[in-house]
């Protein structure tokens, strides 16, 4: 088994040397993507570290990020693209004296009139990027319409100009919280990602590299017990980042070991709300 | 490696997964972007292009595992000469070890020795699987290891640990947590062993065949297992989020924007002086809810089903009101608001106190104490939901009252949890209220709703 690396196991120590503990399944996933030029659908509970994959990513493949964050009500020209209307009125007002009237003898309609917006800069852009659209099940069902020309042809139409095709194809990675269902032909253009909660043991290999300072076994039992936590019912179940965040408070504070006071006086380091704590601290018993 | 991306395709499709035709062609050419020889990069590449709904990847797992299910050796190899007792003790040696592979041959010893397979039964494993389980002794092996677990820490870390005091009940539920997992984790190897077992006797197709191996989504919420039960309440919160959602519509905009850009566009025929203002068409109003239950016991299980989902509804939405129904009409908006702030549980026995007289449904009698109480209550906005299988006991359906009440609502929706086929036999009366709703819905299945809610927000 010990040849030379796969591209997988390339994918994977770019990824760790950019502070993302990716499992195989989920390197796979983005290798294949980049070598099919498709775009990834990952979707996951909050604090997976969905977002934080195409962060590592563009890190690790030395690629400018660009980010579009998807909100209900979010249309074309925050999206996409806008005609600088001021710019456009102003010409207007110069060619008044003319009185023709028309739009192309006018000349608004050229590119030095548009706006980009994240999407149409992805594709616009000089050099290779990494394009991340994040909570897409935010958008109503309507603006998801918006983003299928791209994720499947990399390529946006504008009507009055033609169409702009990508120099270069840009890594698309979306990312939902799976609060509603995706319409199909959103998916069908993706390949499928679900980022769970990790294992025991890569949540303390995550711990050990994100703080480094912490011995192994505390490291292992930060994460055994973050993991009894995600097991009960709970509102909010502690995310990774906020596992690390407890892992540096019980560092702060000197622990070499978990007690019962110490993770009584932190659990609100990681949960958020007063009901799972008191969950929390009845079924451990320290209540 | 075609062959058995056919197959598989074939078999996720047999079971309900859809794949399209781009997707399976997408597999093929992911399949060219990695190595071949291993399993798990196989497995990643044509689970992300095949499927795309978390609730599927179980089911892909399982097609995949028995078509790519190895020949094993028939004798057993070097286990074999092992007698049982050695055998378990190394079960305990490496079962909350790294020795993926070990433990996976010393599973299929399991299997082989106490399996009790005979070739060619066409049988799914199930009693394999419990005989398996028994001899390897899971219950003691988990509390050993929560035992051994523990000692071991006390000794490890008994040096540097002065100064604090060790917690013994922290630490025991820690440890009991990791032996919980590693027996969990072999007896899933156990159940993967029992599936080699099959496969390699019989295919992959005739032991798929034999497994009750569908999707929760698909299962009847009536009489779905304890397992399909859970998955269901886990896919609740979603729905009833969408639902929300739908219901919810923002009153953000209620006032029509000015859209400057199409106002330039337009104002661009007339020199560029704007005489006219274009603006955004204004959202629909968003629509009040009004819930109508049945409590009765033909549909129990399903009406506890339909009480989770509203109790899921998020508080946002105030334009909510409930009535559950057997023979009588309560109103229950009170005890679902309760519940969902308590996060308790409303149960269907609680919601129907006040809506029995007698018992047995009668929704003639309900729609008619409706009409003449609530009907004047109800606009065009608002949105009639009627959950309930329409079997009156072959008592008068009162179809005017349902006519009468049509006529208030802006949309009327039916759903009913029973099967199509059996709508109009005996009691049923469903083709006689279905002249009057916008749509009449067999609700039977978690898709079934979901596809609803989508609908709806269509």
């Amino acid at each position: 088994m010990t040849q030379t690396p796969g591209p997988v196991d390339r994918m994977l120590a770019g990824l760790r040397d950019a502070g993302y503990l990716a499992d195989t399944g989920t390197a796979t996933v983005v290798h294949v993507a980049t070598a099919l030029d498709k775009p990834v659908l990952i979707e996951g509970p909050a604090g997976t570290g969905k977002t934080q994959l195409a962060k590592s990513l563009a890190i690790a493949t030395g690629k400018r990020l660009i980010r579009l964050q998807c909100y209900e009500g979010l249309d074309e020209s925050k999206a996409i693209y806008e005609w600088d209307y001021r710019r456009q009125l102003l010409q207007l007002q110069l060619h008044r004296t003319d009185s023709a009237g028309n739009l192309a003898e006018a000349g608004v309609f050229g590119e030095e009139f548009l706006l980009t917006r994240p999407l149409l800069e992805a594709i616009r852009s000089a050099e290779p990027v990494v394009l991340l659209i994040d909570e897409v099940d935010r958008l109503d069902m309507e603006s998801e319409a918006l983003l299928l020309e791209l994720l499947s042809e990399y390529q946006v139409s504008i009507p009055e100009l033609g169409t702009v095709t990508a120099r270069h194809i840009p890594q698309v990675f979306l990312t939902s919280n799976n609060t509603r269902d995706l319409s199909e032909a959103l998916k069908r253009r993706c390949l499928y990602l679900h980022l769970g909660y990790p294992s025991v043991e890569r949540e303390a290999d995550i711990i050990r590299l994100h703080v480094p300072e912490m011995n192994e076994h505390l490291a292992r039992e930060v994460a055994s017990l973050v993991a009894v936590l995600r097991s009960m019912d709970l509102k909010k179940p502690p995310s990774i980042a906020e596992s690390l965040d407890w892992a540096r408070t019980l560092l702060t504070l000197g622990a070499d070991a978990l007690t019962d006071e110490l993770t009584q006086q932190t659990m609100s380091v990681l949960l958020k709300y007063e009901r799972d704590i008191h969950t929390a601290l009845t079924e451990l018993s320290l209540a | 490696m075609q062959d058995l991306l056919g197959a598989v395709v074939d078999e996720l499709r047999s079971m309900g997964v859809p794949v399209s035709i781009g997707e399976h062609l997408d597999a093929a050419r992911a399949l060219s972007a990695v190595s071949l020889q291993d399993k798990e990069l196989v497995r990643a590449t044509l689970q992300c292009a095949l499927i795309k709904r978390a609730e599927h990847v179980a089911a892909f797992n399982l097609v995949f595992e028995l078509y790519t299910a190895g020949r094993r050796a028939e004798d057993g190899g070097l286990l074999a000469e092992l007698s049982d007792d050695e055998l378990a003790a190394l079960l305990r040696a490496v079962i909350a070890s790294d020795e993926h592979a070990l433990r996976r041959q010393v599973a299929d010893e399991y299997v082989r020795r106490f399996g009790g397979l005979a070739p060619g039964d066409a049988v799914a494993g199930v009693f394999t699987t419990i005989a398996v389980t028994e001899a390897a002794d899971l219950a003691a092996l988990r509390a050993g290891l929560a035992a051994a677990g523990g000692e071991g820490d006390g000794g490890g870390g008994g040096g540097g640990t002065t100064g604090w005091s060790r917690s013994a009940l922290l630490q025991d539920r820690l440890d009991r947590a990791d032996a919980d997992r590693a027996v969990d984790r072999f007896q899933a190897e156990l159940q993967s062993a029992v599936r080699r077992a099959l496969v390699a006797d019989r295919g992959a197709r005739a032991v798929r065949a034999t497994m009750r191996a569908g999707l929760a989504e698909h299962a009847d919420i009536g009489t779905a297992s304890a397992a399909e039960r859970e998955e269901m309440a886990a896919a609740i919160a979603p729905i009833a989020r969408q639902l929300t959602k739908v219901l919810a519509r923002k009153s953000l905009h209620r006032k029509r924007r000015l859209s400057i850009r199409r106002t330039v566009r337009r104002a661009m025929g007339t020199g560029g002086v704007p005489f006219r203002l274009v603006t955004d068409p204004a959202p629909p109003p968003r629509p009040d809810l009004v819930v109508l239950a049945d409590m009765s016991g033909s549909v129990a299980t399903f009406s506890k089903f339909t009480l989770d989902l509203l109790v899921a509804l998020d508080s946002r939405l105030s334009r909510l009101r409930v009535f559950s129904f057997v023979d009588g009409l309560a109103e229950i908006t009170g005890l679902v608001r309760d519940a969902r702030s308590a996060g308790a549980q409303l149960l269907p026995a609680d919601a129907a106190r006040d809506a029995i007289r007698l018992g047995g449904s009668d929704y003639g009698y309900v729609l008619r104490d409706f009409a003449a109480q609530y009907a004047h209550q109800l606009s065009a906005r608002s949105v009639l939901l009627v959950v309930g299988d329409a079997r009156t006991n072959y008592l008068d359906p009162a179809e005017s009252s349902f006519a009468q009440i049509r006529r208030r609502v802006g949309q009327v929706y039916w759903l009913n949890p029973e099967r199509r086929r059996y709508w109009d036999q005996g009691d049923s009366v469903m083709s006689r209220y279905a002249p009057y709703c916008d749509q009449v819905q067999e609700c039977r299945t978690l898709r079934q709703i979901a596809d609803f809610v989508q609908s709806l927000a269509a």
